[in-house]
């Protein structure tokens, strides 16, 4: 028999399909007799939802001009190496 | 609720869909050499990975550095590049090799990051179950789900306890619910086990909650 305190410490092997068949039933069993033990499980996946909403730091106006830079330079010197080679290739 | 959140898994996946779609475009523009599509990349991505940085490295100048060093590592890369993996994956695994070896430098990675599986070993705290292990006081209600979703200020308060979390929680639980990897990649990316894994998820989550419970009874006693 499952306690409440078990509930809460498998609850996310639970939630990731992970609990192997037996244990899984007797899981099952328990968060169908006790309403503490579902909202405990409801309140783990709406955490997981939450954290989704977290919003990406935004970049400064710094960094997109060192980006910028660096976008440039990369793109005379692979636009360089790129012409080279052809030009071996057509040395060959 | 269960509905609800259904529904929100299924959009999820539509997004991930269009954002697979759209990252191919990007990406045959960055070989072209179409700046529009590396800004794009950048819009995309960059902030994920100064966060993502920022929780290995001290700074947040030496966090912004690593993400621009990443960026440059693809450039470099790009011409071989194949996407066998999502590039948000190859980004992260690039950022987190060279955040590692700046840490390390910077002294910031430090031996309890393998040791926090362990840290605080109660998902709940003892004292909310009686001596058999049942509820003594059961979790309160916290409200319809489109409410606590529209709360600003609770995600707010969320973000501000995620940093909070040991290193290695930190990072699971970003990568799987923040940022939306699956087991396997995260597992990959962290190079731990998958059990290792779950364990990590769920301390966090678990310690994320209880500071979602926390600020929700304190708001209703007010």
């Amino acid at each position: 028999m499952l306690s409440c305190r078990d509930v809460t410490e498998i609850a996310t092997e639970f939630t990731e399909g992970k609990l192997a068949f037996r244990r899984r039933m007797a899981l099952q069993l328990h968060l169908a007799m006790c309403g503490g033990c579902r909202r405990f499980v409801d309140q783990l996946r709406t955490t997981a939802v939450l954290l989704r909403q977290i919003p990406a730091p935004e970049g400064t106006p710094a960094s997109q001009q060192d980006l910028a830079g660096k976008y440039a330079n990369w793109v005379r010197a692979a636009g360089g190496k790129a012409a080279s080679a052809g030009q071996q290739e057509e040395g060959q | 609720m269960l509905y609800f959140l259904l529904s929100l898994v299924s959009l999820a996946a539509l997004a991930a869909a269009k954002s697979a779609l759209d990252e191919a475009q990007l990406l045959q523009g960055l070989r072209s050499r179409d700046e529009a599509a590396f800004a794009g990349l950048v819009r995309t991505y960059h902030g994920s990975l100064v966060r993502l940085a920022r929780q290995y490295v001290a700074s947040d100048a030496a966090a912004e550095e690593v993400a621009q060093d990443t960026w440059m590592a693809l450039l470099n890369g790009i011409d071989r590049f194949e996407e066998r993996s999502s590039l948000k994956t190859w980004l992260f695994r690039v950022l987190i090799n060279r955040a590692k070896s700046r840490g390390v430098r910077d002294q910031r990675v430090t031996a309890h990051v393998d040791i926090d599986a362990m840290a605080d070993a109660a998902s709940v705290s003892a004292d909310q179950f009686d001596g058999r292990g049942m509820w003594r006081s059961p979790p309160a209600a916290w409200g319809n789900p489109e409410q606590l979703l529209g709360d600003h200020q609770l995600v707010a308060l969320i973000q501000a306890e995620l940093v909070q979390l040991p290193p290695q929680q930190c990072r699971v639980v970003t990568l799987r619910d923040v940022e939306g990897l699956d087991a396997a990649e995260v597992c990959e990316l962290l190079q731990i086990s998958e059990e290792n894994q779950r364990v990590l998820l769920h301390r966090g989550r678990a310690r994320l909650r209880q500071a979602i419970a926390r600020h929700l009874t304190e708001g209703a006693s007010c």
